[in-house]
């Protein structure tokens, strides 16, 4: 397993380094463009993505999504209370 | 190494800067004062990181442990333990880098981190070999207090992006105690068999290096310690003359480190990389957030709410109950934009104390949480659609298996922000692409993929005295494969999102066998936004979201005849979920204040395993303040006051006071979970800086 996890970070770590030396000019639309050339609303599409990406894990994590705190209030529901069952307590009784 | 020559710098393999070639220390050639300053990585320095470890320790082949009067305590179990431990780190390096060949970087760095890895194992022991069924209990601690290195790496600058690998001599200094509290009524003398050791292993590791301007740079890093096997010897501190022991105990560490560097030495002035003409194409941001969150809540019952102790002991957790939990997460976060590439990396972690108290039983646990980070790279070449991939990931920094005096610490999570604090080691790649319609409207789609690790979690709750303390359980949790659609408009004052989900969930393992496979999932989610014209009105949000799961299959727990496969439970013991949210905040120039409300309802019974609990029809409101005050466009601070009610109806989940009874694997006359009401309150601080 430790060794999948390396290849897995290795081939993360090559593509980014890929990626970004294809990076060099200022960027022209912050988001890229629409079929017609014009720029993409940059605050809609930063949005729709972080949503897309967070809403796509939502069993990332128990303890929180990797998100800012101060964005704990948009993920936080529904997104919370999953349940994946396991025993209940044999040295318990439900209570009358 | 030509560039180098001609600009003079003599150096050797550990030194230089990484700024210009026009080093100042050795002046041969004048620069003009508007010559833009050329980009290297050479250079001495100083700094300081900050991340989470997580590794393993592999015990085998005990010897001695003998109790006071004689007795081998491991006269049946042997102490083949193979016990996890995670937490935080923090500490300084210093090394010298040396760029060659145009883009190729080797270094040397000595690092030191001090830690406090930490892990737990209750066991039960049966020291006489004629009576195994006759155990004692024992806890099995584990903790690394600093970990240290000498290493060299070799690297490649893409960009000013460096990229590297990392390997050396590592140390480490541990400490173990293994105590065995036997009670009273057993004829044998208790123990506390103690060690520790320093320990020299090798590390290897990978990272990614960026420059920040000002003679700083920010790195992300992963590193794993590999420190062999050693026979550890133990010296109980309660028998007199000391008993003795030894075990070989293997150690393996990872570690995800945070860091940044000072570079100090060969820095022309002037030619700080931010500033070169030379720099990295991109432009990045950096952010970083935190917040304060203090909870405090009273129930007319503790969590689990509808469970009793059985034995000899009261019935603490059917009484009234009241808790509180600190709770402090913080990120850091890197925004890289380029032409045609934009490049998002955070990392979160958190520390939390949590305690609740109801008659008789208390539980209070202190721990850093898991860490979680994620890196999102998007393509923005194309004309009409911008892909992305995102890799997600759980480090398992926080404790997942609670020690008895910690366990009762888990909280409703509709009162307090944290109930779990850790599991295991998630990886979670998406892919997704933005397909703008055109200036207002935007659609995303996007399919994600979460492998879940192995984790160790405690045994039930179990009250203190009772005579059958519960081991931990090994949870194998499902993988989870999720499908995702948002569409997206902003236009003027009007902002508004819909998305939808469908999840379908891999098979929960428990100790091995399989255990429960979680129905599929289906979510709808909508937030809107209006800003109002008028000067100080300001903006009303909304948002709103409901949820549902189909029929989960489980292994139903008996007696007699069970089955021994995965069967499709006879009612849905998955709750819908509904909820609401409202605020409103008022504009003031900087500042913003207003009103925050939300209702959230669960409509039916469904059992809720964080807290080993089955939630029962639920309502759950708040109401508070909210305020924001952003002296600039960099810095933010924000604040809120939240009273927060819950309410548990008597309802059973099931239609003719039937009760679906996993124990029993059938139906049983129903019990009338009584009334629950809690109310707490929630505050909060927090802070957001961007440079």
């Amino acid at each position: 397993m430790t060794r999948k996890y390396f290849r897995l970070i290795t081939i993360a770590g090559f593509s980014l380094a890929l990626l970004v030396s294809a990076a060099a000019a200022p960027p022209k639309c912050t988001e890229g463009t629409r079929a017609n050339g014009d720029c993409v609303n940059p605050a809609l599409a930063a949005s729709n993505r972080q949503t897309a990406t967070i809403f796509s894990q939502p069993k990332i994590s128990r303890t929180a999504f990797p998100i800012p705190p101060a964005d704990d209030r948009r993920f936080r529901y529904p997104n919370q209370l999953i349940p994946d069952q396991l025993k209940p307590a044999p040295a318990f009784s439900f209570s009358p | 190494m030509h560039r180098f020559f001609v600009t003079g710098i003599a150096i050797t393999v550990a030194g230089s800067a990484w700024a210009a070639d026009s080093a100042p220390k050795m002046p041969v050639k004048a620069e003009s004062p508007t010559a833009p300053a050329a980009f290297t990585w050479t250079g001495c320095y100083l700094g300081a990181h900050v991340g989470g470890a997580w590794g393993r320790r592999d015990f085998s082949d005990p010897a001695g442990f003998d109790l006071a009067d004689g007795t081998p305590l491991f006269g049946v179990d042997s102490l083949s333990q193979s016990l996890p431990a995670s937490g935080l780190l923090a500490g300084i390096q210093a090394g010298c880098k040396y760029q060659f060949a145009k883009n190729w970087i080797v270094g040397v760095e000595g690092e030191f981190s001090g830690a406090r890895l930490t892990g737990d194992r209750q066991m039960l022991l049966a020291p006489f070999p004629a009576e195994p069924a006759f155990t004692v209990p024992a806890n099995l601690h584990v903790q690394t207090d600093w970990i240290a290195s000498a290493t060299g790496s070799l690297g490649y600058s893409f960009n000013g992006l460096l990229v590297y690998a990392k390997g050396g001599a590592a140390w480490a200094r541990n400490k173990y105690d293994l105590a065995v509290p036997v009670p009273d009524f057993l004829a044998i003398a208790p123990a506390d068999f103690r060690a520790q050791e320093t320990r020299t292993g090798w590390t290897a590791g990978a990272g990614v290096e960026y420059p920040l301007g000002n003679q700083f740079s920010a790195k992300l890093e992963y590193d794993y310690y590999d420190f062999g096997i050693k026979a550890v010897q133990f010296t109980d501190q309660l028998s007199s003359p000391s008993s003795l022991g030894a075990v070989d105990i293997k150690q393996h560490v990872h570690a995800v480190k945070l860091g940044f560097n000072y570079y100090f030495w060969n820095i022309p002035p002037g030619a700080s990389l931010a500033n070169s003409a030379s720099a990295p194409g991109m432009t990045w941001n950096e952010t970083f957030s935190a917040e304060a969150r203090y909870f405090s809540w009273r129930g007319t019952r503790g969590t689990p709410t509808n469970a009793i102790a059985l034995g000899p002991v009261s019935k603490p957790l059917g009484t009234p109950g009241s808790g509180a939990e600190f709770y402090m997460p913080y990120s850091a976060q890197l925004v890289g934009q380029g032409d045609d590439l934009k490049i998002e990396m955070i990392m979160r972690g958190g520390w939390v104390w949590a305690r609740q108290s109801t008659a008789g039983l208390t539980g209070t646990v202190q721990t850093a949480t898991d860490t979680v980070a994620s890196a999102t790279v998007t393509y923005l070449g194309f004309k009409g659609v911008q892909p992305f991939v995102s890799l997600d990931v759980n480090l398992p920094t926080g404790l997942a298996a609670l020690t008895p005096a910690q366990a009762n610490a888990r909280m409703d999570p509709d009162l307090v922000d944290i109930s779990t604090f850790g599991e295991g080691l998630n990886v979670g790649p998406t892919l997704g692409v933005n397909v703008p319609l055109n200036d207002a409207w935007l659609a995303t789609v996007s399919a994600g993929y979460t492998h879940r690790g192995r984790y160790v979690m405690e045994g039930p709750l179990t009250p203190p005295g009772h005579d059958n303390p519960s081991l931990p359980t090994n949870v194998t949790p499902g993988d989870a494969f999720t499908v995702t659609g948002v569409l997206g408009y902003q236009a003027g004052p009007l902002s508004a999102k819909v998305t939808g989900t469908v999840t379908q969930n891999g098979t929960t393992k428990q100790d091995g066998l399989d255990f429960v496979r979680s129905g599929r999932r289906y979510l709808i989610a909508a937030t809107g936004s209006y800003t109002w014209p008028d000067d100080h009105t300001g903006t009303t949000t909304v948002n709103a979201s409901v949820a549902h799961s189909n029929f989960n299959e489980v292994l139903f727990q008996c007696l007699t005849g069970c089955p021994t496969t995965l069967v499709t439970e006879p009612f849905n013991t998955n709750s819908n979920l509904y909820q609401i949210g409202v605020e409103h905040l008022f504009a003031f120039n900087q500042f913003a204040v207003g009103p925050t409300g939300s209702f959230l309802f669960r409509d039916n019974n469904g059992y809720e395993p964080t807290t080993l609990q089955f939630v029962p029809e639920k309502e759950r409101w708040s109401a508070g303040l909210l305020a924001r005050y952003a002296p600039n466009n960099s810095l933010s601070f924000n604040a809120k006051v939240e009273h927060i009610w819950t309410h548990e109806n008597d309802a059973p989940g099931l239609p003719n006071s039937q009760l679906f009874s996993v124990l029993a694997g059938s139906t049983v006359a129903g019990f009338t979970v009584p009334v629950i009401s809690s109310s707490g309150w929630q505050f909060a601080v927090g802070t957001t800086a961007t440079f």
